[in-house]
């Protein structure tokens, strides 16, 4: 800024205003050019407030770098800051860059941040150090800005595996002797692809290939990060700028950056993101309006018919706005609605079109009246006992979005671009909404569960279904017959149609009747495997004809299928009828329409057929003289009643 | 606007708060504040502000500011107006 500008009058100032004014999103040199007018005023808070103003759209390295210049002018005691913070930098290559954006996209968030720096490239002498100056002044972060030219792996492997873990072990140790000197929250940068690999597509089926080691070093650098230290996942951002944009050969030749100065902003603020919500400073509520936001059209006048979601362009848009929404609803940000619309037409999508992926049960509020849109947020934000400035607003009308804006500047307002179908990248783009862990219950079992199967595969490349079975460490309980299950048996006789050999759709009181009736042999199957409980997902009801148990229903739910439970089901019906004396099983199978996959179970299991009457019904015998059926991959749990009592 | 003019505005606007004036003969010595950090900045600066892209070894080679503007004229840069 020269100084001829800065001797700009409040008359010049006025008009600055007005320009941006007239504008949404004013370009960040006229923001600029207010908050030096401010300056000049000695008004901080006005300047900090424009300097925030100058990066609320832009990731241009200028913007950042000309804001990065403004904030030093601007006296932060003077500024609205809400938090002050210490981040101890320890890279691998050039950080000076990111370190003064770290502090400007800090300073975006209302984070007083103050970033010192490790010698270049001594992150790990810093560390392992017992008199290195960093962690004297006891930071609150350390962020571990590392780059790939830290890792000591091959250019191609022979043995990928014992490589990877050293690197494991290295880094973890490193995290071991942080927490030892210090009680900071540790950042680690994960690593990025190599922009170039000279084998080519063969690096994808070679474990040894550089590309392939490092993503399975990410993959187990997560898993080792657990809760305690949080990955800032610079390999997924590479992704999405393209890694050869991510990496500029020109600036690691002439500067060691390992990241290209002009994705640097981009960087500092996912960084941030992350900072931010170990500070507690993050959004933990998106306030949203309806119409043309979370549907196209306006439901008052064009009715629940004459809305766009689910299907046609616009409306697919919508709905994977929607279902964004939900997910980050599952994440644990709570969502409320504040519309200006009458109640009942508000909340009529929500009950009765049939493609809304949003429910009511979504919204932890849903305000829909012709009131001024900051009062509503207010009142929101009271009856949820939530600050101000954790909300986030989503509107698609930049009228609104002025409004709010300028009554309430605690709330971060969103640019909705015009396109819906852009929505999501918008929303995917802002990161005041990064949480660290998975809060609700529910949600981290599932992700458990997904991290574990996922796991599973990579440890086993499983090579035969034997393997498979055998890795599923499946245990099945069986139980006879009991008044609990019954309502559960009866639903299954009724609806099973696949895996049902005789398709017998007893009543209640009929398989009461059967569990009464003499020598009769009945127990249901729950089915559990490492990855999840299935339930009671098999039934089998056999009746005495002399030395003879005849089965009279055998099925199992399709859930199950290809899972061997058959299998262990016919097992366990041999070992129970010896048991009650019986020296023969026969089997009846009564095709219909629909199941033809259980026809060759008899076949399969060492049954003699003996008869096909004129309907197609099949009668199969099983010499129980020939041992027990085998069942070689279910673990066999008896209920404990049953322990207890003898079987009969 | 010279591209001088263009140049002296990204200066201000990446390195220092107050005017810069630049000439042909300008060498990093005389403009405080562009040290090798302040270097990394201006180029990348001045590469997306004339859409030009810099060879590693230009942007090590650049002695004297009108070593940089001769660069930018070879790569078609003009600035009227």
């Amino acid at each position: 800024m020269s100084r001829a500008k800065e001797k700009a009058n409040s008359e010049d100032a006025e008009d600055l205003l007005r320009r941006a004014d007239a504008t949404e999103n004013p370009p960040a040199d006229l923001c600029r050019q207010i908050a030096s007018a401010y300056l000049q005023d000695s008004d901080h808070e006005g300047a900090y407030k424009w300097f925030r103003r100058s990066l609320s759209s832009s990731l241009e390295f200028i913007d950042w770098q000309a804001a990065t210049q403004l904030l030093r002018r601007i006296d932060r005691a003077k500024a609205p800051f809400r938090r002050k913070a210490h981040v101890a930098l320890l890279g691998s290559s050039t950080v000076v860059h990111l370190r003064a954006l770290l502090e400007t996209a800090a300073a975006t968030i209302g984070l007083d941040l103050e970033v010192s720096e490790a010698p270049y490239g001594a992150f790990a002498q810093e560390i392992l150090d017992p008199d290195s100056t960093l962690f004297a002044t006891n930071p609150d972060f350390v962020l571990l800005a590392v780059d790939r030219s830290a890792l000591n792996l091959a250019s191609f492997s022979e043995d990928a595996d014992t490589e990877i873990q050293r690197e494991i072990d290295r880094w973890t140790a490193l995290w071991s002797k942080i927490s030892e000197r210090c009680s900071a929250q540790i950042l680690q940068f994960n690593f990025v692809q190599p922009p170039v690999e000279p084998l080519g597509h063969l690096a994808a089926r070679s474990a040894g290939s550089q590309s392939a080691m490092i993503r399975q070093l990410n993959h187990r650098l997560g898993l080792a990060a657990g809760e305690e230290v949080i990955i800032v996942d610079c390999a997924r951002l590479s992704e999405r700028v393209g890694v050869d944009q991510w990496f500029d050969a020109r600036y690691w030749h002439v500067a060691k950056e390992s990241v290209a100065p002009k994705y640097l902003p981009f960087l500092a603020r996912n960084v941030i993101g992350l900072v931010g919500a170990a500070a507690g400073l993050n959004r933990k509520c998106i306030v949203l309006d309806l119409d043309n936001t979370l549907w196209g059209g306006v439901v008052g006048e064009d009715g629940i018919e004459g809305i766009q979601i689910g299907s046609g362009p616009e409306g697919e848009a919508y709905l994977e706005f929607q279902e964004y929404l939900r997910q980050l609803k599952s994440k644990g940000i709570i969502l409320a609605v504040c519309s200006k619309n009458n109640e009942g037409d508000a909340k009529l999508p929500f009950q009765a079109h049939p493609e809304m992926r949003l429910t009511l049960d979504d919204f932890a509020m849903f305000v829909a009246n012709w009131e001024n849109k900051a009062d509503n947020i207010r009142q929101i934000s009271q009856a949820l006992s939530l600050g101000l400035d954790s909300f986030v607003f989503i509107d698609d009308s930049p009228v609104e979005r002025q409004l709010v804006r300028s009554a309430l500047p605690e709330v971060d307002v969103l640019f909705l671009p015009e396109d819906p179908s852009n929505y999501v990248n918008t929303l995917d783009a802002y990161v005041g909404l990064e949480t660290l862990s998975l809060t609700p219950e529910d949600t981290r079992r599932t992700a458990q569960y997904r991290a574990r199967a996922d796991a599973a595969l990579l440890r086993s490349s499983v090579q035969s279904l034997e393997e498979f079975q055998e890795s599923l460490e499946m245990t099945a309980v069986i139980s006879p017959f009991n008044e609990i299950d019954l309502p559960r048996i009866v639903q299954l006789l009724g609806k099973t149609n696949q895996l049902n050999m005789t398709t017998r759709r007893h009543s209640l009181s009929r398989v009461r009747s059967l569990m009464e009736s003499k020598g009769s042999l009945h127990f249901s199957v729950r089915l559990r495997d490492k990855f999840t409980d299935h339930g009671l997902v098999g039934i089998v009801i056999g009746q005495k004809e002399a030395n003879i148990l005849e089965i009279d229903s055998f099925l199992m739910s399709c859930r199950v299928i290809g899972r061997t439970v058959e299998s262990m089901m016919l097992s366990e019906t041999c070992r129970r009828a010896r048991d009650q004396g019986f020296t023969t099983i026969r089997g009846v199978f009564i095709p219909t329409a629909k199941n033809r996959p259980a026809s060759e179970i008899f076949a399969n299991h060492g049954f003699t057929h003996v008869h096909t009457d004129e309907d197609g019904r099949e009668l199969w015998e099983y010499d129980l003289g020939d041992g027990d059926i085998e069942n070689r991959f279910i673990e066999i749990e008896l209920m404990k009643s049953e322990q207890l009592s003898t079987v009969e | 606007m010279s591209i001088y003019r263009e140049l002296e505005k990204i200066f201000e606007t990446v390195i220092s708060d107050g005017p810069v004036e630049l000439t042909a003969e300008t060498q990093s010595a005389d403009v405080p504040g562009w040290d090798s950090v302040a270097h990394i900045n201006l180029m990348v600066s001045i590469e997306q502000a004339f859409g030009v892209t810099f060879a590693s070894a230009e942007m090590a080679s650049f002695q004297r500011v009108g070593d940089l503007v001769e660069c930018l004229e070879r790569k078609g840069v003009s600035v009227s107006n």
